[in-house]
């Protein structure tokens, strides 16, 4: 996948990135106990799962006087938006969040260099400013995700036996009656694909609207595996009963829908070629 | 680390940061000093504060400081700046200890910017000692192991946070002197780096940061004010006496307007124990675990009232933000709830009713109200029996 290795001298094997990418996968691990971080847990562990990626690569430029300032700054700002938040009433979560983000993006600053953290700020602005609003537009967004998936699904599945009738997002197969609700619209799959996605345009392009445009192909990488995922539980729920719609096969199917998505989106590549060269830092 | 032959530091260099500790620590000595006699909790805090001037002096005197390239070491300014708002943050609300800890940590800024980095590494360990010789950092030590092992691991919580306050100092004092030991060994090797002024300008700006997540974090609840109605001896089952109060408990609580320490029993053996305290001066009201703690007892469980507890403790319209307490001593139990507060309000969270006092709040009170179970005895029904039928009386509101 990556464009950096073509061509150049393999880098020496160093063992601290792989202890500390393990460290940091632990560490999702643990915020995704409800116990320290309710909400999103998956959107943490994959957070920290990118840090380690961030790792593992071999970063190139080492950190200077200017990231070392501009880290001081982040943490400040930390500080600010932390001390803030108790006073800020309906504003307090969102500052609260920001802190933490501003406070994870100095140490990368510090650790890794100014333009590292720059790398790292989407997707930490992902989850801590376009998560949290995610519920203000769910009109907006979940239903027509929801009504697509809904409607590609009873499309297929009205190909095989038993009549299919769709009425909204609510699938009728024989007896059985699916509804598509705000749970299933991919929502969640595309706010954990968009992780994935950024690393992957990051490494293969350079430029903002070829990274932008490779993004886009996120879009029908989710609609298709939410799509797939809603037949799959219809045809499930025939088979076994309706109790699999509730229990962990539906967690299970919805993980399974993640990797889905994450691979039809790599697969995708192919429609976006690489774009930069083998000598060239994506950055 | 000094190369032979390298020209050593003046003297003043050597003596002026132990006397910046000193004056700053001085207005806020007598009150060290009270809590050390007081406090069965920091009985023991002068041994650290020896301790830790015994690796002040041995430090200094096993690693002469080499005379200084530049005058003042820069990367000393960010640890200096960063205690000196965690003091002019002591002053502003009336914290003592935030105001005690600054002394040392201005102290020992102050050994970094006139005697080097390095040292300053060396010198560490006896900072740490000096905050754990000071009142209520034993307390918080022991509030943050129980909060830590709650959180990492709730099941296993019940016995690993038991650990007493006195085994916690001993045991970060043992990794402090653990930790000297090995930078000492890298000194003497020549492999320990000085430290840049970016680093420890992010390290500071870092640490505000994350204290300010945990503040922000653990926001204080209050609620509605709590009074038990004071004259009323008899009520239901319940008869009540009033229980001397032990010398230490007289010097704890010395300034308090009001000490009483009751005790109420059924006739079929219920006894629960509760203690009134009510005082001008917000700094005489002290946490029960603080008390507890020195009492020998381990806490298992300090947290605020919640909705599960509810059922349990019918304090009836008017619930306070109270806290509820278990903790074990020897085969005993204990279990216990508490608030402190003013007439208009209550809370569990004697820091945050600290931080955020008013001016117009006061007189300040306390109430703790206790059973303790020997054997198969447990404790929590004659607590629940004690609160149900207890004649609470509201505050205003």
């Amino acid at each position: 996948m990556t464009v950096d290795g073509a061509g150049a001298a393999a880098p020496p094997t160093r063992v601290w990135p792989l202890v500390a990418g393990a460290g940091l996968v632990a560490l999702g691990l643990l915020v995704q106990s409800p116990q320290v971080l309710t909400g999103e847990p998956l959107a943490h562990l994959i957070l920290a799962a990118t840090a380690a990626v961030l790792l593992l690569q071999r970063l190139r430029a080492p950190a200077g006087a200017a990231s070392a300032l501009l880290g001081v700054a982040l943490a400040l700002a930390a500080a600010a938006a932390a001390f803030a938040s108790p006073l800020a009433g309906a504003l307090r979560p969102g500052l609260l969040h920001a802190a933490l983000a501003l406070l994870l993006l100095s140490a990368v600053a510090m650790g890794f260099g100014a333009r590292m953290a720059g790398r790292v700020a989407v997707p930490l602005l992902v989850l801590v400013v376009l998560v949290p609003v995610l519920p203000l537009f769910e009109a907006a967004l979940s239903y027509p995700m929801r009504r697509l998936s809904a409607l590609l699904a009873a499309a297929v599945l009205s190909l095989g036996p038993g009549e299919v009738r769709l009425a909204g997002t609510e699938l009728a197969w024989g007896d059985l009656r699916v509804s598509v609700t705000s749970a299933c619209s991919g929502l969640t799959l595309l706010q954990n694909l968009l992780w994935v996605a950024w690393w992957t345009v990051l490494m293969r392009h350079a430029g903002l609207l070829r990274r932008g445009l490779h993004m886009l192909l996120a879009l029908p990488a989710v609609v298709i595996a939410n799509t797939l995922r809603v037949m799959v539980l219809a045809l499930a729920a025939a088979w076994q009963g309706e109790q699999v719609l509730l229990g962990t096969t539906h967690v299970v199917i919805g993980w399974l829908a993640v990797a889905v998505a994450v691979g039809l989106f790599l697969a995708m590549e192919q429609v976006f070629p690489a774009s930069a060269g083998p000598e060239r830092d994506a950055g | 680390m000094t190369a032979v032959g390298a020209p050593q530091t003046r003297p003043w260099r050597l003596l002026a940061p132990a006397l910046v500790m000193l004056a700053l620590l001085a207005p806020n000595l007598g009150w060290i000093w009270q809590a050390w006699t007081s406090s069965p909790l920091d009985a023991w805090g002068w041994a650290f504060l020896l301790l830790g001037m015994l690796w002040w002096l041995l430090v200094l005197d096993l690693v002469p400081p080499a005379a200084p390239k530049r005058v003042l070491d820069p990367a000393g300014w960010s640890p200096l700046a960063l205690f000196a708002v965690a003091g002019v943050l002591g002053l502003v609300l009336d914290v003592r200890v935030a105001q005690a800890a600054a002394a040392l940590g201005i102290g020992w800024a102050a050994a970094w910017l006139l005697l080097g980095g390095r040292l300053a590494l060396l010198l560490a360990p006896a900072l740490v000692l000096g905050l754990l010789a000071l009142p209520t950092t034993g307390y918080l030590l022991q509030l943050g192991w129980t909060a830590a092992v709650g959180w990492l691991a709730p099941a296993a919580g019940l016995a690993a946070g038991a650990a007493g306050v006195m085994l916690l100092k001993a045991g970060v004092a043992l990794t402090a002197l653990a930790a000297g030991l090995l930078l000492g060994g890298l000194a003497r090797r020549g492999r320990l780096p000085a430290l840049r002024a970016a680093t420890t300008a992010y390290a500071a700006a870092a640490a505000v940061a994350m204290l300010g997540l945990v503040a922000a974090l653990n926001p204080p609840g209050f609620g509605p004010a709590l009074l038990l109605a004071e004259d009323e001896w008899a009520f239901g089952p319940w008869l009540g006496a009033e229980i001397p109060v032990s010398p230490a408990e007289r010097r704890l609580f010395a300034d308090s307007r009001k000490l009483s320490k009751r005790l109420y029993s059924t006739r079929d053996g219920q006894r629960v124990s509760v203690l009134l305290v009510e005082s001008d001066d917000v700094h005489d009201l002290h946490t029960p675990e603080y008390c507890l703690s020195g009492s020998g007892w381990s806490l298992l469980r300090d947290a605020p009232l919640t909705a599960a507890d509810g059922p349990a403790l019918a304090f009836g319209d008017a619930i306070p933000a109270a806290g509820a307490l278990t903790a074990v001593r020897g085969g005993q139990r204990l279990a216990g709830v508490y608030w402190f507060g003013s007439d208009t309000r209550s809370t569990d969270d004697l820091a945050g009713l600290r931080l955020q006092r008013r001016l117009s709040d006061g007189p300040w009170r306390m109430i703790l109200v206790t059973a303790v179970g020997d054997g198969d005895q447990r404790p929590e029904p004659a607590l629940r029996r004690f609160v149900r039928d207890a004649p609470w009386l509201a505050g205003e509101s």
